[in-house]
């Protein structure tokens, strides 16, 4: 169909991009311990979904998945759920991935989405994760 | 009334009711008229369904006929209407639009099919709203995302203007959280790099 575009080099070139990006940040942890600490918790003393996430995902590099989830419990979760929608954006022709892409970006789906981050944050509060 | 159907997954139309039935309309096929919610199968439209019935009598009855009688003085032969196919869909292709969005115009049972609904989706920014959400911006990062959803909603909903708008306020949301993050982290760092 003439429909479907070709998306294989936009999205080779964003992983390509992404990997080159992603050793420049290495070799910055690596050369000044470059861990920032996330401006909601320094201000509030809150943790945001999103906290721990730069400690998840190098564990993560390091091939620690447990310890990630240990670190940021919805980082693994979400990067699947991106991993998923790129390779659906990157194969418009796939009709399986086409149709995943339909059920992961309904509206409901997307509710879903944002009550957990919400839900996230305020257990990882109340327990102190 | 004027009639829209859906066949091989794509809006035609608008047909008058005699034109669809001409055509050889299936009862199960769905059609949709001004002021209908959604789509219906054609049995379902008082119109539809009696100029079916009427059809199929009509059909019924002349094969009666063609079998009773092998007549002598050849009885006028009912023309047995030959099924004209509908002409090509009357349809704005949305001209590349992004893959993502092509299921839904394919899609229409979903929403009012308005003819709005030729038109694609809003881009609903969702990758960027978890993106941001993670980036430890959390407010604004959910309510990007609610307004995503939203955006998908009110575009299945058929409310074009609606979808833009919610398109527009979770793209200025994720334009906030990557400010507001920007904004934080030198600060911050300024601050930690004096103790």
């Amino acid at each position: 169909m003439a429909l479907t575009p070709n998306r294989i080099p936009k999205a080779a070139l964003a992983l390509t991009g992404g990997a080159a990006l992603l050793a420049l940040y290495r070799a910055l942890v690596a050369a000044t311990g470059f861990m920032p600490r996330c401006a909601v918790k320094w201000v509030t003393g809150l943790s945001c979904p999103g906290c721990g996430s730069q400690r998840a995902f190098d564990a993560l590099l390091h091939g620690h998945p447990i310890e990630a989830l240990r670190f940021n419990l919805i980082l693994l979760p979400a990067l699947l759920y991106l991993l998923l929608l790129g390779a659906a954006w990157t194969f418009p022709a796939s009709t399986p991935l086409q149709r995943l892409h339909r059920s992961l970006t309904s509206p409901r789906v997307l509710i879903v989405v944002a009550a957990l981050m919400v839900a996230w944050m305020v257990v990882r509060n109340l327990l102190n994760i | 009334m004027e009639y829209w159907i859906i066949v091989e997954n794509r809006h035609a139309g608008p047909y008058t009711a005699a034109r669809l039935v001409d055509a050889g309309l299936e009862p199960d096929t769905l059609v949709w008229h001004e002021g209908l919610p959604d789509w219906v199968a054609a049995s379902e439209v008082e119109e539809l369904r009696v100029l079916m019935e009427l059809r199929r009598l009509e059909a019924a009855n002349a094969a009666n006929a063609s079998a009773e009688a092998p007549a002598p003085q050849q009885p006028q032969q009912p023309q047995q209407p030959q099924p004209q196919p509908l002409e090509p869909v009357v349809y704005r292709q949305p001209q590349a639009a992004p893959a993502w969005q092509m299921p839904m115009v394919e899609e229409p049972k979903v929403g009012t099919p308005i003819r709005e609904m030729d038109e694609p989706c809003p881009p609903a920014y969702i990758a960027w709203s978890v993106i941001v959400t993670l980036l430890c911006c959390t407010v604004v990062g959910v309510a990007a995302i609610v307004f995503s959803s939203m955006t998908k909603s009110a575009y299945y909903r058929g409310d074009l203007a609606k979808a833009k708008r919610n398109s527009e306020i979770a793209q200025w949301l994720i334009i906030a959280s990557i400010v507001l993050g920007a904004i934080g982290w030198p600060f911050q760092m300024a601050i930690m790099g004096m103790f």
